[in-house]
């Protein structure tokens, strides 16, 4: 082997030594990380292995990116030797030639003596290349910081981010966690239930139940129960868990949460609690039709039956009879408590109930009527269900007025407004007249032109209901009044009575209508055209004709509708009644006050907000939306407002801050539809 | 190389006029010459050098440069051969005069056309309309912001209705088959502030009801409700409602108001003076009609008695038929344009216009029946659509087309309707520009906007301002390629010949006169050096 050779044969070995010192610090390094890794994760949930992994496969990646940037071959030792024998003359690199390759003599005579300085030198030493230093360093520092966090006790190291769920440990103590909910509950005791318990979660119970939630939680130092009003209920221990008591009454949404020592809360979901109320009793009359007129001379008795039913049980049952006597507005009515005789029992809640009304116990006359209407409770504590059934008329004819007979048969509420406007041109007149006496008007006139306006008015309504032409209207051509004469009016009762949109009730008007009705017209246009004319006091005997004529028709329509469950107050007729002032009229301005009308404003003042960052304006905003959307959620089991009231909790204490897309479409899915705007056409 | 003729004619003249310094004798006329030539050239219109072609192809979506130059290229009643699905619709015109031939390709598959509002008010009854192409049936399914999902299985055009629940920015996503959703936004707000006036010639249900349905929308309402001859009593909902509805500053607020039955003859002259001024002004006025009357200026309606007493009707309101038959008057409304019908095609609200407001008489007394039977969206709607055709009309407002396709680069125009003084930002991101109209008439203008960046650009006025989702380069694609292939087909049908003649083009000046004064110049140059 010649000296070149051998020169060649040692650069190639120092290279080669160096690529192995410098894997040997890269794989300490390496080693090193994956002890730290191990090391930080046996302090956390995640273990030993996965950090342990990671720590080495970083180092690796890293090291090796490095190892291909920066090669070390012949040439590299070449170089070194270079750097550090100033005897090679800065040549070593001609000794990475080939010699067999033909050179010139200077540059074969140079390597020559290159070749022989090199292998006179010392052994070339480590490489001093910042990577391996590197390497080594670090694989030290990992380790030492390894044994540190392995020797250090735990308390001691700064605290890392707790986790939501502490990892199950045998040596560390239990996380806090809601364990099993089990829901029972006691029907109220008029019911007659047993005690049952729930198999789900999401409950319905009787109205008044009183129920009961058993609750096991690790960990806790106190549990409650809170619904979405707010309402929090502290829950007592028990033997092996916690116990939550209440009397519901309205359904609910309710969730469990337990509290540890340290002040965490650990909730539960949220789940529906739906209350069953009890109904009140439902009646239906049987027998007899709904208005029923007998003559004087037939039997005054009248067999009154009807089903009645509750959805639980039933207390008592009765009939209310109310006689009625007098005419127009002094009509005087009477009630009279009777009792009922069950038939049959056609199931647990249900009574076919009847009664045989002997009108003469009653004290009728000719002309009164009586109203019956069937009463009955349920057996609901504290306060028991009222109903009260649809009334029946019975009238028993007048044999005094026959003049009018035709006329009755019909008991109708009778449309006030037409009438009353009568009474009140006439009390608008009466006060005129008593102003000008006094002396408060100068000048009668105008007044006198605006009371005749309302009369004209008042007129023009009544007027078709006879066939009159209408007033004012455009002549549309001969063709037009050849068409109305033929469309004579057919005069109805729809006209001025209120019909509850039921063609039935519509009734033909007697010719003895149409010819009061003329009567009441003719005395209207008389006192339309006095007061027109200014001339209020000779006005007024035909407005007081005109109103004659109609009460004449309302005279023998005596109205009495009584709505179920409500008793009308009784009618002060001389206080409300031709007082000639309207001091009872209320506040002739009024403001309202300026509320939110918005459908769902709490939804979508949230909606507003979602985008805005965190703050306790937002917060409240989104709590005031998650009541209300716990309220909808109740009401409405189909929707999935459960898991968007789960959003929101997550949005709220920051557990889930990118929950906002799902909120928003929760609360969007949660408003109605709204109703088409009043607004400009684009 | 090519070389335009204005930059040849151009250095022909500076050359022209260099030689004329040269020999100075002759430098009048020559640059007599060689001035004109300068003009001609530079009043050439440009076109590529070489000879004008009598055919010519187009590639599919070309640029509006790429459309001008082929057009150019190809002699007058030349052929130009259209590829693909075609250019953009509003790029033919340039192509007028010119024999097109295309050949339908493969029909585009997947959504074709798709159309819906901008903009919509909560509880707005709107359409989302579209089309499928490729002939086969497909799945369109649509997913409101409530992450609600309706689908329809369809093989042609597709309609879904949506009723925003809530005002902001909201999307709705379409997706055809299984492509790529499609983003269609929509800017919802909440119905406009509105300043109402109801009055009453006596006490009923209907108005009340009326002033608590525009109340719940925010508006303030006055309603005056007379008792007795004398005395009257003034209700007001929400905030700021005028004292005096009838008063002269109140009327130029009001946006509208509303004459129950009788209560024109409760004005006064002056009173109903002032009204008839107001509605000439813009002022919505809506009449409620019990019985017949004569016209006035407050009722421009010529009515005719019909039948006898209230008749039932069956209303046609938005479209839709109401179940419930419900009162109306024994009168039929002779003019104006009908609002709402009966099923038999009878007016039962009808509209004039008078100045620049409008005027709505109904025979509908009671409304709230509708209610009562059970159907009261038929009630909100019938308020709707009469409050719509009478409501004073906004001082000024943006429309933009519900087909209009919004995408980068992709240029739209707006139109303004309303007074066209004042400026027009456009704020787009943190950009904020001012746009000048490309078009402007007495009703308002047009601005061409030219998106640069995706995302919500808004369009603003004093009057208004106009938010629009602009999509990125690939949005609504199959849309885009569906309208050029429809104006393609337009186009090759011969529909465009038939169509608004092209704008006109730049005529050329000859250029021999030009020749002979050059080649006269020249000889008279060199006769002279001689």
């Amino acid at each position: 082997m010649s000296r070149v050779e051998a020169a060649q044969a040692l650069l190639h070995t120092s290279a080669s030594r160096w690529r192995r010192q410098r894997l040997a610090a890269w794989a300490g390094a390496a080693i090193g990380a994956a002890t730290l890794g191990a090391s930080i994760g046996l302090r956390t949930p995640a273990g030993p292995i996965v950090p342990g992994l990671i720590g080495a496969v970083m180092v690796v990646l890293w090291g090796r990116h490095r190892l291909a940037r920066v090669p070390i071959t012949a040439r590299t030792a070449a170089e070194h030797a270079d750097r550090v024998l100033p005897t090679l003359e800065e040549s070593a690199t001609l000794l990475l030639t080939d010699p067999a390759v033909p050179t010139p003599l200077l540059v074969r005579l140079q390597r020559e003596r290159a070749a022989e300085a090199l292998l006179a030198a010392p052994p070339l030493g480590g490489l001093p290349q910042p990577n391996i230093r590197l390497a080594g360093v670090f694989g030290l520092a990992a380790l030492a910081l390894a044994a540190l966090v392995t020797v250090v006790p735990e308390g001691t190291m700064a605290k890392t981010p707790t986790p939501i769920v502490p990892a199950a440990s045998p040596d560390e103590s239990p996380p806090l966690t809601i364990g099993t909910i089990t829901l029972d509950w006691t029907p109220p005791a008029y019911l007659g239930q047993p005690a049952d318990t729930a198999t789900r979660l999401d409950a319905t119970v009787p109205e008044g139940s009183v129920v009961r939630w058993k609750v096991t939680a690790t960990a806790a130092s106190a549990v409650r129960m809170v619904d979405a009003r707010g309402d929090t209920i502290a829950a007592r221990a028990v033997d092996g868990g916690w116990l939550v008591e209440r009397v519901v009454d309205q359904s609910l949404l309710w969730r469990a949460e337990a509290i540890g020592a340290d002040g965490t809360v650990a909730g539960g979901g949220d789940h529906r609690l739906i209350v069953v109320p009890d109904r009140p009793p439902v009646i239906a009359i049987l027998a007899p039709a709904q208005r029923v007129t007998l003559d004087w001379d037939e039997p005054h008795v009248v067999v009154v039956r009807a089903v009645v039913s509750d959805d639980h049980a039933l207390g008592a049952l009765g009939l209310v009879a109310t006689h009625g006597r007098g005419r127009g507005e002094g009509v005087r009515f009477r009630d009279t408590q009777l009792g009922v005789e069950v038939e049959a029992r056609p199931s647990v809640g249900s009574r076919i109930v009847s009664r045989r009304v002997d009108l003469d116990s009653l004290g009728v006359a000719p002309g009164d009527e009586v109203f019956l209407a069937f009463t009955a409770q349920d057996l609901r504590e504290p306060a028991a269900n009222t109903a009260r059934s649809e009334t029946i008329f019975l009238a028993l004819r007048d044999t005094v007025l026959m003049s009018s007979a035709a006329l009755a048969g019909v008991a109708l509420q009778v449309e006030p407004a037409y009438f009353r406007s009568q009474r009140q041109i006439i009390l608008d007149t009466e006060e005129l007249l008593r102003e000008a006496r006094l002396e408060r008007v100068r000048d009668v006139r105008p007044r006198a032109i605006e009371i005749g306006m309302d009369q004209h008015l008042l007129r023009l309504r009544y007027g078709p209901l006879v066939g009159e032409e209408t007033e004012g209207l455009e002549a549309a051509g001969d063709d037009d009044h050849a068409d109305h004469d033929e469309e004579q009016r057919e005069v109805t009762m729809d006209d001025f009575i209120h019909r509850h949109d039921m063609e039935e009730n519509a009734t033909l008007l007697s010719d003895e209508v149409k010819a009061t009705l003329k009567r009441a017209l003719a005395s209207m246009w008389e006192a339309e055209k006095l007061l027109r004319t200014g001339r209020p006091q000779p006005a007024l005997p035909h407005e007081y004709a005109a109103l004659a004529a109609l009460e004449e028709i309302r005279l023998t329509e005596r109205a009495y509708v009584q709505r179920i469950g409500f008793t009308p107050p009784a009618v002060d007729v001389e206080r409300v009644r031709l007082s000639r002032t309207a001091r009872d009229l209320g506040p002739l301005g009024t403001s309202r006050d300026v509320t939110d009308h918005r459908i769902e404003p709490a939804l979508r003042d949230a909606i507003d907000v979602l985008d805005e960052p965190a703050s306790a304006a937002r917060d409240s905003r989104l709590e005031a939306a998650g009541r209300r959307l716990a309220t909808i959620a109740i009401e409405d089991a189909a929707g999935s407002h459960l898991e968007t009231l789960g959003a929101l909790r997550g949005l709220l204490d920051g557990s889930c801050p990118d929950c906002s897309a799902a909120v928003r479409r929760g609360l969007v899915a949660a408003l109605p539809v709204p109703p088409p705007p009043i607004a400009p056409r684009p | 190389m090519t070389i335009s003729p204005p930059l040849a004619w151009t250095l022909v003249g500076i050359l022209a006029i260099l030689f004329a310094w040269w020999e100075r004798g002759t430098a009048h006329r020559l640059a007599a010459a060689a001035l004109p030539l300068l003009l001609a050239a530079m009043a050439w219109p440009p076109h590529r050098s070489g000879r004008a072609a009598s055919t010519a192809t187009l590639p599919d979506s070309a640029s509006r440069a790429t459309v001008e130059a082929v057009a150019a290229s190809v002699i007058p009643g030349g052929t130009i051969t259209v590829t693909g699905d075609g250019i953009h619709p509003d790029y033919w015109e340039l192509l007028a005069g010119r024999r097109v031939l295309w050949s339908d390709p493969e029909r585009p598959a997947g959504l074709v056309a798709l159309a819906w509002p901008r903009r919509a008010l909560v509880g707005q009854t709107l359409a989302i309309r579209g089309a499928v192409g490729g002939g086969d049936s497909q799945s369109v399914h649509l997913v409101s912001p409530a992450g609600q999902r309706d689908s329809v299985r369809t093989d042609s055009a597709f309609s879904f209705v949506v009723i925003p629940r809530a005002s902001g920015l909201w999307h709705w996503i379409l997706a055809v088959g299984g492509g790529l959703p499609d983003t269609l936004s929509i800017d919802v707000r909440e119905p406009p502030h509105l300043v109402v006036a109801i009055i009453a010639a006596q006490p009923d249900f209907a108005l009340p009801a009326l002033a608590r349905r525009l109340e719940a929308q925010g508006a303030s309402v006055t309603l005056r409700t007379r008792l007795t001859a004398t005395q009257w009593r003034t209700e007001r909902f929400g905030p700021d409602a005028p004292d005096d509805p009838l008063g002269d500053d109140a009327l130029a607020t009001l946006d509208l108001l509303v004459l129950g039955d009788g209560a024109e003859q409760l004005l006064g002259a002056s009173d109903r003076r002032r009204v008839r001024t107001a509605v000439e002004e813009g002022l919505g006025l809506l009449q409620l009609l019990g019985s017949a009357r004569a016209t006035s200026d407050l009722m421009p309606f010529r009515l005719r008695a019909a039948g006898a007493g209230e008749e039932r009707v069956a209303a046609v309101v938005s479209g839709q038929s109401a179940r419930t038959t419900i009162p109306a008057s024994p009168v039929r409304i002779d003019d104006g344009t009908e609002v709402v019908t009966d099923s038999g095609g009878v007016a039962l609200a009808s509209v004039v216009t008078l100045g620049r407001g409008r005027i709505a008489t109904t025979r509908v007394l009671a409304p709230s029946r509708w209610t009562l039977a059970g159907e009261p969206e038929v009630e909100a709607r019938w308020w709707a659509a009469l409050g719509g055709a009478t409501l004073r009309a906004p001082v000024g407002r943006w429309a933009v087309s519900d087909s209009a396709l919004l995408r980068l680069d992709e240029p739209v125009r707006v139109r303004w309707v309303g007074d066209t003084t004042g400026p027009t930002l456009l704020r787009e991101g943190t950009t904020i520009d001012t746009l000048a109209w490309v078009a402007a008439d007495s009703l308002g203008g047009e601005v061409r906007l030219w998106p640069r960046e995706p995302g919500w650009l808004t369009l603003v006025r004093e009057a208004d301002s106009l938010r629009l989702w602009v999509g990125g380069v690939g949005a609504i694609a199959g849309v885009e390629r569906g309208r050029r292939h429809r104006a393609a087909a337009a186009a090759a049908a011969g529909e465009l010949a038939s169509g608004p003649p092209a704008a006109p083009r730049p005529v050329p000046l000859p250029r021999w006169p030009f020749g002979l004064l050059l080649l006269g110049s020249a000889a008279v140059a060199w006769r002279r050096r001689e």
